[in-house]
């Protein structure tokens, strides 16, 4: 490889002096994290003060401030919605901050764009890759390169893979690589435009534990070569095996700085997480015979999140929260749930005691269930059409349509202007009440909801929790997959958390805290959770 | 640049197609201009020598008839987001078949059911044609516009060979055509003196049964939700496998049955040219008319206006042939570009980056 880069006519990546660095040794152990070469005396290479951010009302970064310094790797934690997006989206000029300043090596810089932030020597890798999937590696890297030839790419793709451990054939077709495929295609690019700061957002979210390990040992070589990293996770042991230093957000404010080698995972969950005491508690109710059974569910990947083995019971007048954050396998199970993807043993699902694995959504819907996705617009309720016709969706009859749209509109108190107006006219909070109260109004045995408060206004959500409590106490089991905690505590009675496509045992939700929840989110093997209480 | 609504325009739906004639004129007049011919001259023979008296009135619903039966089951296809391109082979599987019973059915046989027979076959001709592209979609991801597509050139090639081979007529000295059909075989005219026929009592049927289904049926529910937003239609229940088989069936049945017509009305035998070009006009018919079965009907009728003005125009003002296919086109490249106007508003850009 080094025959490769003599004949160079650029050096793109790597200052001389690194270069003298050894190859990265193999095989070390993830609990002993290599020394880092960070400098604490040395100037901070990113510096954030006081930098706030406003959505509205919400103020989703709050006087936060962070330093960064060459080699570091310092990891963002946080529940979601804690911020640590927004904040990182300054950073890399996707926004603008209100208040407070950005300073790389010192000197205050405004950010306008990602190029400029490019420019400045920062790249960054999504959690979801924007890219052409009919173009090759090579050709997809030209699109953001637009001043190298085709030619050029292709040669230092194959010499940054020998160099770094990320090899990739330039000419092979985005579509035909798996997701750490696509990753280490999304690093190549940052690498090209010589970072001094790489920002990843959640990178380890898509991949295999082996692909994992493998973007560790890259990540690790980066900082050796005085490149600092900015790493975003939920994932508690990996914050833990790769990062020298860690910031901790919640609701839009720095909350904890530490060492993460030095805490355990159930501290960082704590300080993510936070105290519990002001979550509201739902108040036990009388619960009966199982309506929902899960027994053994396995649905292969298909361009997502495997599940296995998934084994769970809802009861009568039971809410049973299904926690865990985002892409853990959350639509695969709500999609096996509602009969969108059959599954090929009939008994896996029962409803009542009667077997509904190979229905349709129909027939499900038949047997006493109702559902209600996490997406609205375009799952849930079709935009262009009327709110008569979206009743339509999950209601087979054909006579009194309007009717019923109106009944659902007068008894959730769905606002809107006109008589019948389109699903798109709506907003958020006001479809999904209309598409809540639409299953509802089924009057369904068993209802499966997912994230039936996301982007939902404080009032609507109420309403929207008020309603799912009302069908319970009338006998109906409920499932609320969901990534809110505080939701999951105000109207569960138990709580399962689904990780990588397993969900842990289901309990009881007075009996558990916000920390063991957290752990179980963030990976930790269930056995770790008597050391905690 | 464009913006988009919060709802649909009204208005604009039905202004729309308005919009889309009228730049089709102007763009015309600039055409004519540039060919060297007096614009108003060439407009008036185009919309309005159409009108002019009852043989042209009646040719006009003859031309009609095979596009509204056409379009109107393209449109239900299109409003599943199913896009069967390979309508001029459904329509010439539809006359084969039509012609196989004409030709073929013994003499003395019960000759009052031929006609109906011939149509029938015609149905399931072309349900046969739209059946395979929605098989092979189904069972191995199969591009149904490709295929629908090539499967046109397959239709063409085997009306050809029968022609030539062995249905070839016995004293048509070599001349590619069938012997014509027994005159059992033949579809009644309605005026006497004209060659309007009964297809178009057909075509109104078809317009209105196909309108009737899709939007007062749960199947007709389930295409047009299938169309605007496939997921909350799996969602809701509606298999994307089985819509697309029915759409299909439905709009090459009905492809099928113009080509029955077509080959029992106004040609009276198989010939390799039988399709004159229906199948392709009748993807701007269903277009034209909103994607509405009753709308199909009606733009039809305005299509055939631009074929027979477009004829007299070649007799009239020696016009090249190809100038009406020009203005087809135009019609249907406007149409499209204002059906923009529906969904999105223009408004002038602003400079970004104000916050």
């Amino acid at each position: 490889m080094s025959s490769v880069t003599g004949a160079m006519p650029r050096q793109p990546i790597i200052a001389a002096e690194a270069k003298s660095i050894p190859p990265l040794s193999v095989g070390k152990a993830p609990q002993t994290p290599p020394e880092s070469i960070a400098d604490t005396s040395a100037a901070p290479l990113l510096s954030i003060a006081g930098v706030s951010k406003s959505f509205g009302p919400l103020r989703a970064v709050d006087t936060v401030s962070l330093d960064l310094r060459p080699g570091e790797k310092h990891a963002l934690l946080g529940e979601n919605g804690a911020g640590k997006s927004t904040l990182v989206k300054m950073i890399y000029g996707v926004l603008q901050p209100d208040s407070g300043t950005i300073s790389l090596e010192g000197r205050p810089v405004r950010i306008d764009s990602p190029s400029m932030a490019r420019g400045q020597g920062i790249g960054m890798v999504f959690q979801h890759f924007s890219t052409f999937e009919a173009l090759s590696v090579a050709e997809n890297l030209a699109v953001v390169l637009p001043d190298r030839s085709l030619r050029d790419i292709r040669r230092d793709v194959r010499r940054i893979g020998a160099e770094y451990g990320l090899g990739i054939e330039p000419d092979r077709r985005l579509v035909d690589l798996s997701a750490g495929e696509r990753q280490r295609v999304e690093i190549i690019r940052c690498l090209l435009q010589n970072p001094r700061l790489l920002i990843m957002d959640e990178p380890t979210s898509v991949l295999t534990p082996q692909e994992a390990e493998a973007l560790f040992m890259v990540l690790d070589r980066l900082a050796e070569e005085g490149c600092a990293i900015l790493y975003i996770s939920h994932r508690l042991e990996d914050v833990r095996a790769l990062c020298t230093g860690a910031t901790v957000m919640r609701r839009g404010k720095v909350v904890a700085t530490c060492d993460p080698r030095q805490e355990t995972a159930a501290s960082l969950a704590e300080m993510m997480i936070g105290s519990t005491v002001e979550r509201p508690r739902k108040q036990a109710a009388y619960i009966g015979k199982p309506l929902l059974e899960v027994n053994d569910l396995d649905v292969p990947s298909v361009n997502g999140m495997a599940l296995k083995g998934i084994t769970f019971s809802a009861r009568k007048g039971e809410i049973l929260g299904i926690a865990g954050v985002a892409g853990e396998g959350q639509s695969e199970l709500f999609a096996a749930l509602s009969g969108e993807r059959p599954l090929r043993r009939h008994d896996t699902i029962r409803v009542d005691g009667r077997a509904v694995g190979k229905l349709d959504p129909s027939r499900r819907r038949r047997a006493g269930m109702a559902f209600g996705p996490e997406r609205r617009i375009g799952h849930s309720a079709i935009g262009d059409m009327r709110l008569s016709e979206n009743f339509r969706l999950t209601h087979n009859a054909t006579r009194a349509l309007r009717h019923g749209a109106k009944m659902v509109r007068e008894q959730f108190d769905v606002r809107a202007e006109g008589r019948d107006p389109f699903a798109a006219a709506l907003s958020g909070g006001n479809l999904q009440k209309f598409v809540i109260g639409r299953e509802i109004m089924r009057e369904p045995t068993v209802l499966i909801v997912e994230q039936p408060t996301w982007g939902v206004d404080a009032g609507a959500a109420a309403a929207i929790h008020e309603a799912l409590m009302t069908l319970s106490a009338k006998g109906a089991a409920i499932v609320v997959i969901s990534q809110d905690l505080d939701e999951i505590f105000a109207i569960c009675d138990r709580v399962a958390v689904l990780h990588r496509g397993t969900l842990s045992e289901p309990q009881v939700t007075g009996n558990v805290t916000a920390e063991e929840l957290g752990m179980l989110m963030g990976g930790a093997a269930p056995t770790a959770l008597a050391g905690v209480s | 640049m464009l913006e988009r609504r919060v709802a649909p325009s009204p208005a604009l739906a039905i202004l729309s197609p308005v919009i889309a004639v009228a730049l089709t004129v102007l763009a015309g007049f600039a055409l004519f201009a540039a060919l060297g011919k007096d614009p108003v001259k060439a407009m008036e023979i185009y919309f309005l020598s159409p009108f002019a008296d009852a043989y042209n009135r009646s040719e006009l619903l003859v031309k009609a008839i095979p596009l509204a039966l056409i379009g109107s089951g393209l449109a239900v296809c299109f409003r599943a987001g199913v896009f069967n391109i390979g309508a001029p082979g459904q329509y010439t599987l539809g006359a084969i078949f039509a012609g196989g019973v004409a030709l073929h059915v013994p003499e003395g046989a019960a000759m009052i059911w031929l006609l109906p027979l011939c149509l029938a076959a015609g149905f399931v001709g072309g349900m046969l044609w739209g059946w395979i592209p929605a098989l092979l979609r189904n069972l191995a991801g199969a591009n149904v516009i490709l295929v629908s597509l090539m499967l046109t050139y397959v239709a063409a090639l085997l009306l050809d060979w029968l022609v030539r081979g062995p249905w070839a007529d016995p004293l048509g000295r070599g001349f590619p055509k069938t012997a014509a059909f027994p005159d059992g075989a033949l579809m009644p005219t309605l005026l006497a003196g004209t060659r309007l026929h009964w297809g178009l009592v057909l075509a109104v049927a078809a317009a209105l049964i196909l309108s009737w289904m899709l939007f007062r049926t749960r199947r007709g529910f389930g295409i047009r939700a299938m169309g605007l937003a496939p997921k909350a239609a799996a969602f809701g229940g509606f298999s994307e496998a089985r819509t697309i088989t029915y759409v299909l069936l439905v709009s090459g049945g009905l492809a099928g049955l113009a080509g029955a017509v077509e080959a029992t009305a106004t040609i009276q035998q198989l010939q390799p040219d039988i399709a004159a070009g229906y199948g392709f006009a009748a993807i701007i018919v269903a277009f034209l008319g909103r994607l509405n079965p009753i709308g199909a009907l009606i733009a039809a009728l305005a299509l055939a206006v631009t074929y027979i003005g477009g004829e007299n125009a070649q007799i009239l003002l020696k016009l090249p042939k190809n100038a009406a296919f020009v203005f087809q086109g135009m019609l249907l490249f406007f149409l499209l570009a204002c059906d923009t106007l529906i969904h999105y508003r223009v408004r002038v850009r602003r400079r970004a980056g104000a916050a």
